[in-house]
Formats: structure tokens, sequence, C-alpha cells
């Protein structure tokens, strides 16, 4: 086991300097960002109708539409948003197995 | 995208052996021997999971063409997809001890089979005119298009059972 060391109560109150963090590209802050899923020969169509609508609360029919434009097109936008809830939309829909990715409008 | 043939009268809900017996509650009423099959199954591969194992690309797609984008998310969020999908292939195991149950198992389920389904596929590397009913019993590969076809219809009944708790819609 490792011993804990005590900090000192009067630890400096100087300001920390902090490195800007490199983000690679500059994206544009107010432009939104969409979220696809593509076609693929294993998802049921069914299964990706059922997830459209459990995710993103889409009518049957709108899901349905979406699905087909999916299966027809290669891929259809199915949200958009900021970066952050972006993130989490592919995220989900990768948890159910579906093919999704994000990128800036 | 792959399609169900459906051979049952899609009417005849007390027969389906994956259905919705209340709300939020569900039975799965499955051969013991078949249940034991696919909760190897999920074993075997839940134990397996590699990401950089390209059996198991799939369950792992990049999340943006740009890839600071793709990095950036799996930084953010590879452990916890890695996890998640852990859970789901190893939720066919309560299946051995109960046949009900509730919405986050059988969707944890759901997920697990379909995750299978995407390990086996792209192990078949099915395409979309695939038919599976035309593949002999002789084929070397027969067992395995058996496989992909049980787990294709489970995951079919899954969605139609959970499809009743859906809460309304809000897109239209």
């Amino acid at each position: 086991m490792t011993q804990a060391t005590a900090t000192p109560a009067t630890s400096s109150v100087a300001p920390v300097e902090v490195e800007e963090p490199d983000l690679g590209e500059t994206f544009d802050l107010d432009r939104p960002w969409i979220v696809l899923v593509w076609n693929d020969p294993i998802n049921l169509m069914s299964y990706v109708t059922y997830v459209l609508q459990k995710l993103f609360g889409f009518s049957r029919e709108k899901a349905e539409r979406l699905m087909l434009q999916v299966h027809e097109e290669g891929r259809a936008v199915v949200s958009s948003g900021p970066r952050e809830k972006a993130e989490l939309d592919v995220f989900r829909l990768h948890e159910h197995g579906l093919w999704a990715t994000m990128q800036q409008d | 995208m792959g399609i169900i043939r459906r051979r049952r009268d899609p009417n005849d809900h007390e027969l389906w052996p994956i259905r919705r017996v209340a709300p939020h509650r569900y039975l799965v009423e499955l051969p013991r021997d078949l249940l034991e099959v696919l909760a190897a199954a999920g074993t075997d591969v839940a134990e397996g999971l590699d990401r950089s194992n390209p059996a198991f690309a799939r369950l792992f797609p990049p999340a943006s063409t740009n890839p600071d984008v793709d990095e950036s998310y799996q930084d953010l969020l590879a452990d916890e997809l890695s996890e998640s999908r852990r859970h789901a292939l190893l939720a066919g195991k309560a299946l051995l001890e109960h046949n009900e149950l509730s919405e986050d198992e059988l969707t944890s389920w759901m997920q697990g089979l379909n995750a299978l389904r995407l390990v086996l596929g792209t192990r078949l590397g099915v395409s979309e005119d695939d038919d599976p009913d035309e593949l002999g019993d002789d084929h070397p590969d027969a067992g395995a298009w058996q496989l992909y076809s049980v787990l294709s219809w489970l995951v079919d009944l899954c969605t139609r059972a959970l499809t009743d708790d859906l809460p309304p819609s809000t897109q239209h």
C-alpha cells in the first residue's frame, strides 16, 4: 500500500497556469453538429426503426421514413445540435449497434 | 439493412416466445438449451472483447470521418462503450435464472444479441442479398448462418415487445 502524503494547509494561492489544450482543427462554435446513421447490411430494418423511435422520440412514421432513407440513400441525418449533444447521440446509437457518425454542418 | 420474413401470424401475440406481459415487464419462453448457447456465446465475446481486433470492428465504429473529432470522442466515451457492450453481452445469463425481465434487462439482452449478430455477420461477410434459407445443410457455415437467423428472429421479437412501452412520440 502507498501512504498518503499530507499537503501543507498553507499551499500557494497564486493563480495556476493552465496550458491550452491542443484541439487540432478549430471548429466554429456557432455551427451546429449533425449526427448521421449509415446503412449497413446487418442491422434489421425493424430494429433500426425501434432505436430511432426510442432515442429521439420520433413517431413510428418518421422513424420508418428515416430508416428507409438510410436503407435507400445510404445515410440519414437523425439529430443536430451542440457538439456535446451530438457526442451523446452517437454514443447511444453505438450502444445499440448502429453505425453513426457526427460532423459539423 | 436486413429484413425479417415473419412466418407466424403477426396478430397472435400470445404465441410469441418474447412478449410483453405487463407495462415494462416481459416474458421470455425459449428452450433452455438455446438460452445456454446464447449466454455462452455472449460470455465468449465479452471475455475476448478487444477494440483492436478487426473481428469486433462493428462493435466500435468510428464516431466521425474527421480523425480529430473521432479521437476526442474515443478519449471521452470509448471505455464507457466497452463497459456497456460487456454488460449487454453478459445479460443473457439472467435468463438462466428467471424468465421474466424488466425493460432494462430486456433492452440489455437485445443489445447483446444484436452485438452477437454484428460480430457473426462480420465474420460471415453478410450482404443485403444473402438469404440463409438458400444455403444447404452441408454448407460449411450452415451452423453459423442458422445462429445468425435465430439471433435476427430474437432481436425482431425484442423490438416488438419493447415497442409497446415506448413513450409517446415528441417528433413527427
